[in-house]
């Protein structure tokens, strides 16, 4: 019995030391990722379920604790008959297919130029990228100085060349201005990202090419625009949801009637979130602003999910290649 | 039997859930802070937290306060729209907040505000028989402003539709320079403004109406009053203006500077967002502002002798047909919450503020009207354009004695209403001429029903 015994004691305790290292690794690793976890539970997660649950009901800041009322899919269908609506979802979709292509041009230029050896590198890396790092408000308030109607740098040059010199920019032309804007704030991180891509590309590809006769037009179509897609298709489901997301931008190029909440953001520039923000924190209309809050995040999640479908057709897969 | 390594084993499903429930008691434990905090026992050492959200009162202020009444913390919050607003709707305002005449009547109609009728008749500092008329804008009952409990005073005001002018522009333009009790009409302040635009065109901003129309509906409901209609039905259930010829007489003056970059409309923006900086920048970028006394704050802040002797005081203009008024449109001031867990303490606060040394300090300054008439001795008199503004004062306050009604529905909480929300955010396209006037005006109406409709809604 005893030369029995010993052996299933040793392969019991053999499971549980390997539990115990596990039960302890998984600790580890739920540990460090908790507060994130917590974080975007309470301030993520748990304000969308409120926000939707809000988007159902009649809430204002006054009547909370006097005609608070469940109104089901009213605000939803109030919203689809919203012609304001629509308009400002439009809007968000011109700036949408606007300024990503600009983005991802420029900023794959800007990489590539910084990929080539040029001379002082640091020196146009730190210029290219510094836009970055100038608080947005800041950039509006100089983009406001350059696009000044009475003696901006803008209109200075214009006049220079014989154009109009007095060219209302943040009222007449109010979504170029932003664009503008956006394109000269965003273009630096997304130069980072492509300028690591475009060093992950191995060398002796463009040598082979070389070798074979390929001009530099061939072998950026080739072999550095391929190779990059996977690179491109994050530039893009990154700038589409931010391009969604701006807002802050057009409250700040609003042209100076008011200032914070009560700006007068040109009509062209009224976007998704800012209609949004105007019918909570304007009118006070909490639910439908909720319900038109949810019907963003629908829009944009449809518009994720068609990119990462097209993506399919034209994102270089590595590992399929390299099998065949 | 089970696998003894299963049953500690801390699983994806049991983390997640376990995550989500501390951060569910999180977001409930937020939202019920103040009963559970009320539940719990209470060290009666500590001081009571008394929360304002409000300006012109600084920290030094507060610690001055807190020496007096070692009971009494102040938590003082910026005024903060969004905030605020989330403050509001999560059922857990401020006990007290800075607001304005427009804006009372949403929260009175709806029991959101203490009657401070008790405290007023209690007080040493405050005594109702002292208060000027413009403090009624903090009394309500049934559905009318100016009557029935107090429910907060302001702090201080002014007879809003006075305008101040640069006379160093008047006499290069020769055009002659009204004295400070003159009386003058709306339809010479056009023709003012049109000839100072023609023979000065380096002046790029004519007139500030309305504070860059963020008060249009309450300046229209001023010249309204004076020819005895009014904005709104008895019911308050709509707004009455493409079909109100007199509101649409009102709005079209106030437009037509707009339509003639007169104004710091869209079409001609100020970068400074209103006319203060400009008007008393050396050069005088800005003619005339149409803000009220407590403009002189602005002017005498300056210190410039010279922006003190150029600039001038004038009574309200007398809307055609209409009697002279000069209500204050704004009557900034202070109410207390009714949900205000410690309203004694709330009160101390409020009644320092708004009849202690604050006070008396404010009316010596010139950045309003005393609230009080027994602090109109404290008036700012040592300058000339100090001691013309009390002139114009005096002469204006008999025509003061109105409570404008404000729309009850009408829930938003920056100082704008819905009526001048809607005005702003469509004037630029109708002043391009991108839509009549009347196309204008009916947007406006529309939106501000719909703002209406919301507020009825609670």
């Amino acid at each position: 019995m005893g030369t029995v015994e010993t052996p299933l004691v040793a392969t019991a305790v053999k499971p549980v030391r390997r539990a115990s290292r596990r039960r302890r690794e998984t600790l580890a690793f739920y540990g460090f990722l908790s507060p994130w976890l917590f974080g975007f539970i309470a301030l993520t997660s748990v304000p969308l379920v409120l926000g939707f649950a809000m988007s159902l009901s009649n809430l204002t800041p006054v009547n909370l604790h006097t005609n608070l009322q469940y109104v089901g899919s009213k605000n939803y269908v109030r919203a689809y008959h919203d012609h304001e609506m629509w308009y400002s979802m439009q809007r968000t979709a011109i700036l949408m297919v606007t300024i990503v292509p600009l983005w991802i041009v420029t900023q794959l230029g800007l990489a590539m130029l910084l990929n080539a050896g040029i001379k002082f590198l640091g020196l146009w890396r730190t210029l290219f990228y510094v836009a970055v790092v100038v608080p947005v408000v800041a950039k509006a308030f100089i983009w406001k100085a350059i696009t000044d109607q009475d003696g901006g740098l803008l209109n200075r040059i214009l006049g220079a060349l014989g154009g109009n010199s007095h060219a209302n920019w943040l009222l007449d032309h109010s979504t170029a201005t932003l664009i503008m804007l956006l394109l000269w704030g965003g273009a630096g991180t997304g130069m980072l990202i492509f300028l690591a891509g475009l060093k992950g590309i191995p060398e002796e590809l463009y040598e082979v090419a070389r070798v074979d006769g390929a001009n530099a037009v061939r072998r950026f179509v080739s072999i550095t625009l391929p190779l990059l897609t996977p690179v491109i298709m994050f530039q893009l489901v990154w700038g589409l949801v931010g391009a969604a997301n701006v807002f802050v931008e057009p409250i700040l190029l609003s042209p100076g009637l008011q200032s914070g909440l009560g700006s007068t953001v040109p009509t062209d520039n009224i976007t998704f979130n800012i209609y949004a923000l105007q019918r909570i924190f304007g009118d006070g209309d909490f639910g439908y602003g909720a319900a038109i809050a949810w019907i963003f995040v629908a829009f944009i999640l449809v518009v994720t999910a068609l990119v990462f479908l097209s993506g399919r057709f034209w994102v270089f897969q590595a590992k399929e290649q390299y099998g065949k | 039997m089970s696998e003894p390594t299963e049953d500690g084993r801390i699983t994806r499903r049991k983390l997640l859930g376990g995550a989500a429930g501390a951060a569910g008691a999180f977001a409930a434990g937020s939202l019920f802070g103040p009963e559970l905090a009320a539940a719990l026992p209470r060290r009666r050492l500590s001081p009571v937290k008394i929360v304002v959200m409000g300006k012109e009162l600084s920290q030094g202020d507060v610690a001055a306060f807190q020496d007096g009444h070692p009971n009494i913390a102040i938590e003082l919050l910026q005024p903060d729209a969004a905030k605020f607003q989330a403050m509001m709707a999560a059922g857990q305002p401020p006990d007290i907040w800075r607001t304005q005449a427009p804006l009372v009547p949403q929260w009175a109609k709806r029991g959101q505000l203490l009657n401070l009728d008790k405290y007023f008749s209690q007080s040493d500092l405050l005594h109702p028989a002292d208060l000027t008329a413009a403090n009624n804008y903090y009394r309500f009952k049934n559905g009318k402003i100016g009557v029935g409990p107090r429910y907060g005073m302001c702090k201080d005001w002014s007879p809003d539709e006075t305008v101040w002018i640069n006379t160093d522009l008047f006499k290069r333009t020769g055009i002659h320079v009204p004295g400070p009790t003159d009386k003058w009409t709306y339809d010479d302040l056009w023709a003012i403004a049109l000839k100072l635009k023609k023979k000065n065109p380096s002046v790029k901003w004519i007139l500030d109406i309305a504070n860059s129309y963020a008060w249009i509906d309450r300046h229209v409901m001023v010249q309204l009053a004076s020819i005895g209609k009014s904005l709104y039905p008895s019911d308050f259930s709509r707004i009455n203006l493409t079909n109100n010829p007199a509101a649409m007489a009102a709005f079209n003056y106030s437009f037509r500077y707009s339509q003639h970059k007169l104004d710091l409309g869209p079409e001609n923006a100020n970068p400074d967002g209103w006319s203060g900086p400009g008007f008393v920048t050396p050069t005088g970028s800005v003619a005339m502002t149409q803000y009220g006394y407590w403009f002189l704050g602005q002017i005498s802040d300056t210190g410039s002798a010279k922006v003190d002797a150029r600039s001038r005081l004038l009574t309200a203009p007398i809307w055609k047909g209409g009697k002279h008024l000069d209500p204050t449109i704004t009557a900034t001031g202070w109410v207390i919450s009714a949900a205000s867990k410690n309203p004694d303490q709330a009160w101390t606060v409020f009644e320092w503020y708004m009849g202690g040394k604050p006070a008396r300090d404010r009316a010596g300054i010139g950045w309003g009207v005393p609230a009080q008439r027994s602090l109109f001795d404290r008036l700012p008199e040592k300058t000339l354009v100090q001691r013309n503004a009390k002139k114009t004062l005096l002469h204006e306050l008999p025509t003061a004695n109105v409570a404008l009604q404000y729309n009850p529905y009408l829930v938003g909480l920056n100082d704008n209403t819905a009526v001048a929300t809607a005005y702003q955010k469509y004037l630029a396209d109708a002043a391009k001429g991108k839509m009549s006037f009347k196309d204008f005006m009916k947007k406006v109406e529309a939106d501000t029903n719909r703002a209406i409709a919301v507020g009825k809604q609670g």
